[in-house]
């Protein structure tokens, strides 16, 4: 039996260690957590499949009024099409005079969303590809209604992709209509916030957020969201916006990764 | 050895229970299950096997986030530990009144300790943090945490002989 010292000793230890693992080289710890994440993904994936059913017949209304939604835009952007193509022939040549080199076409992997992480303090959920299929950090993850967010950890056969409105997140973007540039964060609240948005821009609410030129993971002009809420303080000459992100983040089942 | 199996089994049951809830209904409805375990062995089995809940969900709960590994267990092993000084102080048997207290002070470190970390590391959103995700979670975990306390005294009273 140890003595009362030794086991305060213990337990001191104990504690002091998981802290001094904050310091620690994280990319050593990763491939542990991934075999932890592999070892769960049996049940995970066994009580996800009968979720996603659930959800369905729990949320249909919302996926109906969802589908109403875009047959209209399917049906405004169709005939928006007819006239573009030679807008795109002549923007095209003209970029190349230019000597700009723009890639117009990207390569991606699709992904079916295993889940979310059940943490109220990360947005992250976890993918079915990896480096076997040639995922890596960093690359982003979108999907047809926009951005979804970045990857952020790799294991062999699963990623975590850290989500939009997560605290960690931020993508450069610039609200479409003023032409601003500004910096798009995660934050608690489940939706986004602008940064470094200049005092006097002339931002409104249902303004539109894309990602800029400037972003070196995301495409350019890719939905992040609309904002929802501006809140201009007088006195400190600050500008408060909210961004509600385009993707319904609790719903998704497929996600693109693009791969470059 | 048999409580370390009843405690591991119940760490992956109940992050999976914490995983459907997310998935199913979304942040605000899931309770914090595994720190309640940890709380629950710490009372019913002592320090030991309560360090052993708290470890284990801390592990499986990092593995899962994308911050920094080790955020977790730190959190939980110092909310065992707190878990004991209270028991100490102000847990009395079958009282539920003194269970309820126990599990809002232990989710209010959790809380503190949790925003200290994050705020070391990046900045410090204590308001947000207490509306968001404090506020919920307190509410929806006291509301089941006595039917959780149950459930696992009748697992207990069951599989060991007490």
């Amino acid at each position: 039996m140890l003595s009362n010292n030794s086991k305060k000793i213990i337990y001191l230890l104990i504690l002091i260690v998981p802290f001094l693992v904050f310091f620690s080289n994280q990319k050593l710890v990763s491939s542990f957590k991934f075999k932890t994440v592999d070892a769960l993904r049996g049940p995970l994936s066994f009580i996800s499949s009968p979720l996603k059913e659930l959800r369905k017949l729990l949320y249909y209304h919302r996926t109906f009024d969802e589908y109403i939604f875009l047959r209209k835009r399917v049906n405004e952007l169709e005939a928006r099409l007819v006239g573009q193509e030679e807008v795109l022939i002549e923007n095209a040549r003209l970029v190349e005079l230019l000597e700009f080199k723009r890639k117009l076409i990207y390569s991606s992997v699709a992904a079916s969303v295993i889940g979310r992480n059940p943490s109220r303090w990360n947005s992250t959920m976890i993918v079915d590809k990896g480096t076997d299929d040639g995922i890596k950090q960093g690359m982003s993850v979108v999907n047809a209604l926009g951005v979804v967010g970045k990857i952020s950890e790799v294991g062999e056969k699963t990623s975590k992709v850290l989500l939009v409105t997560d605290p960690q997140f931020s993508v450069a973007a610039q609200v479409q209509r003023p032409r601003e540039s500004v910096l798009v964060t995660g934050t608690l609240k489940g939706l986004c916030r602008l940064r470094f948005v200049n005092e006097n821009a002339d931002i409104r609410e249902g303004d539109k957020v894309v990602t800029s030129k400037l972003s070196t993971t995301f495409p350019e002009s890719l939905i992040i969201g609309e904002v929802v809420k501006v809140i201009r303080n007088k006195k400190s000459g600050t500008l408060d916006c909210w961004v509600k992100p385009a993707v319904s983040l609790s719903q998704l089942e497929e996600v693109l990764i693009i791969i470059n | 050895m048999r409580k370390a199996i009843f405690i591991a089994l119940f760490v992956h049951l109940f992050f999976l229970c914490e995983f459907f809830i997310f998935n199913l209904i979304g942040t605000h409805f899931v309770p914090n299950l595994l720190l309640l375990l940890t709380v629950f062995a710490t009372l019913a089995f002592g320090i030991r096997y309560g360090l052993l809940a708290a470890i284990w969900a801390g592990v499986i709960k990092d593995s899962f986030s994308s911050y920094i590994f080790g955020i977790n267990i730190f959190t939980f092993v110092f909310c065992a530990f707190a878990t004991v000084f209270l028991s100490q102080r102000i847990y009395e048997r079958r009282s539920n009144f003194s269970r309820l207290l126990i599990v809002f002070a232990v989710l209010l470190i959790e809380m503190l300790i949790t925003n200290i970390i994050h705020g070391m590391y990046g900045s410090f959103q204590f308001a947000e943090s207490f509306i968001y995700i404090f506020i919920p979670e307190v509410v929806i975990t006291l509301l089941i945490c006595l039917y959780v306390f149950n459930l696992l005294k009748r697992c207990v009273l069951k599989l060991f002989v007490m």
